[in-house]
């Protein structure tokens, strides 16, 4: 099958700024895909080079099995895209804003659309102006899914939301998804992506790093551990630990990762007297942060 | 009016024509019921303008204040009604593309099925339109204000003086869109076709004034749109053409770019 998204070496610069270092990415139709990374990782830079409204130095993208600079267009009439620096139409109300995009966007079904926004509660009549942070992601929300998309691009899409209008939107992103879309879904915080995606990608200083399913990525999880010992233990006992990564002794107290098989650490750890061994519950975010820092 | 980026642009600027309309309409009213006074001191005021050394007289115009003609010619064409309409024309130019662009407006609009060239093209259309409008406006109010005033100028010469606006007008507006579809900068749009019309305007007088600089008129968009008495010479074809190629040619660089740069 043909994927919702395909990057082949996608590389941007801003004159002397390399954005994005090469790009080679797979998103099908039917997942959720989690773009994460630091904020200026180039995320949005991808999303827009998708959108072609940015125009890439070299490499190229394939959305929906078109070719994203000459075909634009027809993307654009399947994709549904919420940014996450959302500016509106100050001139008119929710309600024109979304006859206006309608109208541009064409095959926008009126019945779904009031659906949409019934469900995640927005005021329509109201100009978008005087409309707070979180009732403008609304109209961004209605306006990204209202002609049922094939593909969604959803930069930064919780933040700013309440958890009711949250969960009406995760409901919204699940739907797609069942219905065969694909959802790019892109974020700086993991706890926005870790319910939703099928696969998560992690993007840093324009360089993707690591791409796997969220169970995979836990997996490769590292695990820290603090033991603490009745007395002061020597540094060089636990000196070259395989197995063991970050390893610091502090007087009583040794800290570390493990990385492998933890036998060699609680053999060194034995032959002292031990109060306490603490690890800590593997987390993804964790592994997120891990990649963050390892790359830094 | 929400149905297609032309129709939204033009209906955006429903307020500001009314509001230019009126600001026109006062202005003409207020010169309009000068006249009498003017009509009964012309005598004095030709004598005035005679002893005026002739570069003077070319900054005013060549004002002849004993006709009706001549006096809406120099009070209104010369300065007046240029300014507001390049006013109308560089801020229309300057908002719609670069200034939507500037503020991310375009960003949701682009995110559509729309061609950048058509959208660059509609809203290039919404700006000119509003400018013919506005000038339009000028020939309808002077038209009936000067009936009224029964004041002597025919319908033919305020038309001429209506379309040298629209000329202006339109040729700072395509400069501005032109400059915004190549920067995407409202501020460049703004400050590069006010520097434009400074320069044609000068170009226009400095040729008029002074003798050896006559050939400065003639490269000036401004004289070409005017002519030396805007209500008695108009603007003729040919001006009329070199004002329409320019504009065409600063819009296609401004369509050209804007359909291969990056979006803001």
């Amino acid at each position: 099958m043909t994927p919702a998204i395909e990057t082949r070496g996608l590389a941007k610069r801003f004159g002397r700024v390399t954005a994005l270092k090469g790009l080679d990415l797979e998103v099908h139709s039917g997942e959720v895909f989690g773009f994460l990374g630091p904020n200026g990782a180039g995320k949005t830079t991808t999303i827009r080079l998708l959108l072609d409204q940015l125009r890439p130095t070299s490499g190229n993208a394939r959305v929906l099995g078109l070719d994203s600079r000459a075909d634009s267009a027809t993307i654009r009439r399947r994709t549904g895209y919420l940014p996450a620096e959302l500016t509106l139409d100050p001139r008119l109300t929710a309600a024109e804003y979304l006859d206006y995009l309608g109208h541009l966007q064409g095959g926008v079904d009126a019945v779904w659309r009031a659906e949409l926004v019934e469900r995640i509660g927005l005021d329509t009549t109201r100009r978008t102006k005087t409309l707070s942070t979180g009732n403008k992601k609304k109209v961004g929300i209605v306006q990204a899914f209202m002609h049922r998309p094939d593909l969604l691009i959803l930069d930064e899409p919780t933040s700013g939301l309440d958890p009711l209008v949250q969960h009406a939107f995760l409901a919204l992103v699940r739907e797609a998804r069942a219905r065969g879309a694909a959802v790019f879904l892109s974020s700086h915080v993991l706890t926005e992506v870790e319910d939703l995606a099928d696969r998560v990608g992690i993007i840093r200083a324009g360089e993707l790093i690591a791409v796997d399913t969220v169970a995979g990525l836990l997996r490769q999880a590292t695990r820290r551990v603090v033991l603490r010992f009745a007395a002061p233990v020597p540094a060089d006992a636990f000196a070259g630990l395989p197995g063991v990564a970050d390893l610091e002794v502090e007087g009583a107290t040794v800290t570390g990762r493990i990385v492998g098989s933890p036998d060699a650490l609680v053999k060194a750890a034995a032959r002292f007297e031990l109060v306490d061994l603490a690890p800590r519950d593997r987390e993804l975010e964790d592994v997120f942060l891990g990649y963050y820092r390892e790359a830094s | 009016m929400l149905t297609s980026v032309f129709a939204k642009s033009l209906r955006d600027q429903r307020w500001a024509v009314l509001g230019w309309s009126i600001a026109i309409l006062a202005l003409v009213s207020v010169m309009v019921a000068l006249w009498p006074a003017i009509h009964d001191a012309s005598a004095d005021l030709s004598r005035l303008l005679a002893s005026m050394p002739p570069a003077m007289k070319a900054v005013l115009g060549n004002a002849d204040f004993t006709t009706a003609r001549g006096f809406l010619s120099a009070q209104l064409f010369g300065v007046m009604l240029p300014v507001l309409i390049a006013i109308l024309g560089i801020s229309r130019g300057a908002g719609l593309l670069a200034g939507e662009e500037e503020r991310g407006e375009l960003t949701l609009v682009l995110a559509r099925p729309v061609q950048r060239r058509r959208l660059f093209v509609e809203k290039a259309g919404a700006a000119l339109l509003t400018v013919v409008v506005v000038a339009a406006v000028v020939f309808v109010i002077l038209f009936a204000a000067t009936r009224i005033a029964g004041m002597d100028v025919a319908a033919a010469e305020l038309g001429g003086g209506a379309v040298g606006l629209a000329l202006l007008g339109c040729l700072l507006a395509s400069l501005a869109l032109g400059i915004g579809g190549v920067t995407g900068s409202r501020t460049a749009a703004l400050v590069g076709t006010v520097v434009a019309a400074v320069v044609f305007y000068l170009a226009a007088i400095f040729g008029r004034m002074v003798g050896s600089l006559d050939w400065l008129a003639g490269i000036s968009p401004w004289e070409w749109s005017f002519g030396s008495n805007p209500l008695t010479d108009g603007p003729s074809l040919g001006s009329a053409l070199a004002v329409v190629t320019l504009g065409v040619v600063v819009l296609g660089i401004g369509l050209w770019r804007f359909d291969r740069r990056d979006i803001g």
